[in-house]
């Protein structure tokens, strides 16, 4: 039987394909897409470098938790910055936006700051980011629910994103919030595996979800055209 | 923790799903009351045209039958009064006027109610009434219009067709001299044991058919819904300055015994 953690392994490289096929479509069509999907693109950017510096921290056995703080902070402002762009006609998320993205931003640093330190898990920040993820996707269902029409590519692509955000969010929420207790309970790495492992599948269903949403706007995009 | 994951998993994925199947049915009703709209107002729109040609006919009739022959009575009258009349020709002169203005008033009594329902379509068919249109609009000079029949069969036809289809015909022509400024119309008409069918080309103005698309007039919406109303169908080809023509099958809505 193949160790749990080897299949982790497998599954967080083989991530990489969904990610690297989403940028290099965004990057050639990148005169075609709108806003939300110029947001996606440097969102998935930025996320992707600071996986791969983990990467190379986790390989050359160096403590790469610093990175997921900085991580948390990208997330934030990322995903902040879809929803402000998919409820562009909400009047009320215009008028809380910059508080708000403000307000959170301060809140992740001032975290890492005072109160998680940068070589431990930051489940405080992240716990308040990934809720914040599932309400925005929630809202969102609710928002567009008898209103738009999923089967027009365009609807459709935007709504796979949110189904993913709301699976992957709703899935990790839970494996960050505990992992700072794991460690401290001293938990040992193979009872600890069986999280990180459902976090690499619901990752890799995510970035799927997000690649086929850009295929989707894509493929409008060139038909148009 | 693996419970807490699992319960918020089992969330996410089911509100998904309710999100999606909610939706989903939601947007079914929705087309559904779209299409029973839509059902309505076609049968508004029908009813409309069946109450416009049985006023018309009814107009036609009232004018024909009552008014025309009650100013022939008059005409009469009055060439009776006139032959009687004392040498007086103040009087005479105010006669022949009123006699004038009275014929003048009796065509176009008779006029108008063969406008409102040509009795070549009542007694003779589609086909007759259709040939009559051309020869009326070519002896004004307002165009050349020509008409061929090229199969004939003895199958009569339904009357309420016969009337849409001539009143297509007639919409097709006024349009291709209204809007099409053109001076040669061809109507051709093919009559089968199981359809009717008839190609109308003119070579008028045409137009871009992307930036004035099918039906968005009130002549053409009236038009398909004839059509569509007896079981008919039109399409049509034009290009800017290339003309237009339309083709129209009237298939029979049962064969012949």
């Amino acid at each position: 039987m193949i160790p749990a953690y080897d299949v982790m392994r497998f599954i967080i490289n083989v991530t990489w394909l969904p990610v690297l096929l989403s940028l290099v479509t965004l990057i050639w069509k990148r005169r075609t897409l709108s806003l939300t999907y110029v947001v996606i693109g440097v969102y998935l950017l930025g996320t992707s470098l600071v996986n791969l510096a983990a990467s190379i921290f986790s390989a050359n056995r160096m403590n790469n938790l610093p990175l997921l703080h900085f991580y948390t902070l990208i997330e934030f402002i990322g995903w902040a910055f879809f929803y402000r762009v998919v409820f562009y006609d909400v009047r009320w998320i215009e008028r809380v936006f910059w508080p708000f993205l403000f307000g959170g931003a301060v809140l992740i640093v001032g975290n890492t700051l005072f109160l998680e330190s940068p070589f431990n898990f930051n489940s405080n920040a992240k716990s308040v980011t990934q809720s914040f993820f599932i309400l925005a996707s929630i809202y969102y269902f609710f928002y567009n629910f008898g209103k738009t029409d999923f089967s027009q590519p365009q609807n459709l692509s935007v709504g796979l994103i949110n189904t993913g955000v709301l699976l992957y969010y709703s899935g990790s929420l839970f494996i960050f919030m505990f992992s700072k207790m794991l460690i401290a309970a001293h938990t040992s790495r193979e009872d600890q595996v069986g999280f990180w492992l459902l976090n690499s599948l619901l990752t890799l269903v995510f970035q799927i979800l997000i690649l086929t949403s850009i295929l989707i706007t894509t493929n409008k995009s060139s038909r148009k055209k | 923790m693996t419970v807490g994951i699992g319960v918020m998993l089992l969330f996410a994925v089911s509100f998904v799903l309710f999100f999606l199947l909610s939706q989903r049915k939601l947007h079914q009703e929705q087309q559904k009351i779209q299409e029973q709209n839509l059902l309505h107002q076609e049968q508004l729109l029908y009813s409309t045209i069946q109450t416009q040609e049985e006023e018309r006919k009814r107009i036609a009739k009232d004018l024909h039958d009552d008014i025309g022959s009650k100013l022939n009575v008059i005409h009469l009258g009055l060439y009776r009064l006139q032959k009687h009349t004392v040498e007086n020709p103040e009087h005479e002169l105010t006669i022949k006027e009123v006699s004038e203005i009275l014929q003048d008033t009796i065509g176009a009594t008779r006029r108008i109610a063969h406008d409102l329902l040509p009795p070549t379509l009542e007694n003779f068919g589609l086909k007759e009434a259709i040939r009559e249109l051309c020869d009326k609009y070519s002896r004004t000079g307002a165009v050349n219009a020509h008409f061929e029949v090229f199969r004939q069969s003895g199958r009569p036809c339904d009357k309420n067709a016969e009337v849409n289809l001539f009143r297509v015909v007639q919409e097709l022509t006024s349009n291709s001299i209204r809007h099409g400024k053109a001076e040669n119309i061809l109507i051709s008409m093919w009559i089968t044991d199981t359809e009717i069918r008839i190609e109308f080309t003119d070579d008028g103005l045409g137009f871009d058919p992307d930036l004035i698309p099918q039906g968005q007039g009130l002549g053409t919406q009236s038009m398909f819904s004839r059509l569509k109303m007896i079981g008919a169908s039109m399409y049509y080809d034009t290009a800017p300055n290339a003309g237009y023509k339309a083709f129209i099958q009237y298939p029979y809505p049962f064969p012949a015994l």
